[in-house]
């Protein structure tokens, strides 16, 4: 049975990537999460080729069960066209993706996207909406 | 590294509360409407086809209405998505081929002169020990078989020729709609029919029609999967099936793919089917297919049950096989966090 989809935008796996990052621990204990689900076949991970390609030192160890989401010129074209507030060109591609690709939620620390209907799962995990951004970006 | 650099806005406090949807953000995609309206009027040509001209029922054909509809699916789309159409359609073809080839070559044209006994009696020896000494075709067809054609001829002959179309159909949708679940199926389809032409190639079966009529091992048996179509009007069609039939392997019989086949579907669809009535609805379909053949004296009840076995068997290894992978994954992945 297909499992819902969740893409791991670049705010996440830069924290969860950069040990000394600030963000760090809540990024990793959120994968945990997502990881023990990803084995019980409950998610399937995605992450953007492009954001992907920044790390690619982690490909086969720490993003092993992430999967690759193709960014297209299709999706950039789109992009061109996401009004603002949420013109910024990554942030506009992501939401293309959110969008065409029917992904069912997003790990991010951006808050950008608790503006947007989407369920942000670090963010869900620990409260839901906008109280619990506060609380995440609280630390 | 710096959050803020990522977009992320520690100063503004708090997050908006009115959230918009996605619809409203992201434009419209004029190709998916183009996509879908393709895909809609080829099916409305494809019931006028089925209607007027006869069933697209060979490989061939088979391949080409696919094909035709996966270029529907597939306008506007990215060249790398093409790319791995093209990539899939390839292998798609492979293992047809494959499976004509050496289905054919079961037959009698093996390499080295490598040659199998044909089993006459060894399958219709399994059904009788099932059925307490009967031979299941001829009971049924001395019970139901009518020189007119009854409903249930016309339900009969309908179920077998599903099989020509139930799995393309389902594989043309996958195949648009979710490519994760189409290599999905296709893993457990192509083991299936891997392993059967293995045993079509080392156990030649005659089935029951074969062995009633050309071996007289038991009564006389008719063939008539098409004659429930013929009466519904699908003539065309038949007259090509007919046509067909002396090209095929007529000693293909062990496994029984029509049964496969026939649960292969329902049994992919099955964990998202919530009610269990409706469960059991749908698993009424495989074990409708396997009476039909044996009415039709096209099969030996043993055959149906192989298929279906293969069919366990195929979704028991990748199932495993697929779990296997994602808790290596996962492994891997907390090893790295640890």
């Amino acid at each position: 049975m297909t499992a819902p989809t969740t893409l791991l935008d670049r705010s996440f796996l830069l924290a969860l990537a950069g040990r000394e990052h600030p963000w760090h621990d809540v990024a990793a204990d959120a994968y945990r999460e997502l990881v023990d689900r990803y084995e019980c076949n409950r998610v399937i991970l995605l992450a953007r080729d492009d954001h992907l390609a920044e790390l690619q030192q982690l490909r086969s160890s720490m993003l092993a069960p992430v999967e690759v989401l193709h960014v297209a010129a299709q999706h950039r074209h789109a992009a061109d066209e996401v009004l603002a507030p949420f013109d910024d060109p990554d942030l506009a591609v992501t939401l293309v993706l959110l969008r065409r690709e029917k992904i069912c939620s997003i790990a991010t620390f951006d808050r950008r996207f608790a503006a947007v209907d989407v369920d942000v799962v670090p963010l869900d995990a620990r409260g839901s909406g906008a109280d619990g951004a506060q609380h995440l970006i609280g630390g | 590294m710096s959050l803020l650099a990522d977009g992320v806005d520690l100063e503004s406090g708090s997050a908006t509360r009115d959230r918009r949807p996605l619809r409203e953000i992201v434009p419209f995609d004029v190709l998916r409407s183009t996509r879908i309206t393709l895909m809609i009027s080829y099916g409305i040509f494809g019931i006028w086809w089925f209607k007027y001209r006869g069933m697209v029922w060979d490989r061939i054909s088979v391949a080409l209405a696919l094909f035709i509809f996966l270029v529907c699916a597939f306008v506007g789309r990215s060249w790398r998505q093409w790319a791995i159409l093209g990539r899939d359609v390839a292998l798609y073809s492979v293992m047809w081929l494959a499976y004509e080839i050496t289905r054919g070559a079961a037959d009698g044209d093996l390499p080295f002169g490598i040659t199998f006994p044909l089993q006459v009696q060894a399958a219709r020896n399994i059904d009788r020990f099932m059925f307490l000494g009967h031979d299941m075709s001829v009971v049924l067809q001395h019970h139901l078989w009518h020189t007119d054609v009854r409903w249930y001829d016309k339900v009969a002959s309908c179920t077998y020729m599903t099989h020509f179309v139930v799995a393309p159909i389902v594989m043309g949708v996958l195949w648009a709609t979710n490519h994760r679940e189409w290599v999905r199926f296709m893993k457990r389809f192509a083991t299936v029919l891997l392993v059967s032409c293995a045993l079509f190639i080392v156990m030649p079966t005659a089935p029951p029609w074969m062995t009633a009529n050309r071996y007289h091992v038991i009564d006389h048996i008719q063939r008539g999967t098409g004659r429930g179509f013929s009466a519904m009007g699908f003539t065309a069609f038949v007259g090509d099936y007919h046509n067909s039939l002396d090209w095929g392997n007529a000693v293909a019989a062990m496994p029984s793919l029509h049964s496969a086949f026939a649960l292969m579907v329902p049994a992919f669809f099955l964990p998202r089917i919530g009610p269990v009535w409706l469960k059991v609805l749908v698993l009424c379909f495989p074990v409708l297919m396997l009476t039909s053949l044996v009415y039709f004296g096209e099969h030996w009840v043993i055959d149906g049950l192989v298929g279906w076995a293969l069919v366990g068997g195929s979704f028991a290894f990748w199932g495993r096989r697929e779990r296997r992978v994602r808790e290596l994954r996962a492994a891997t992945a907390r090893t790295a966090l640890a």
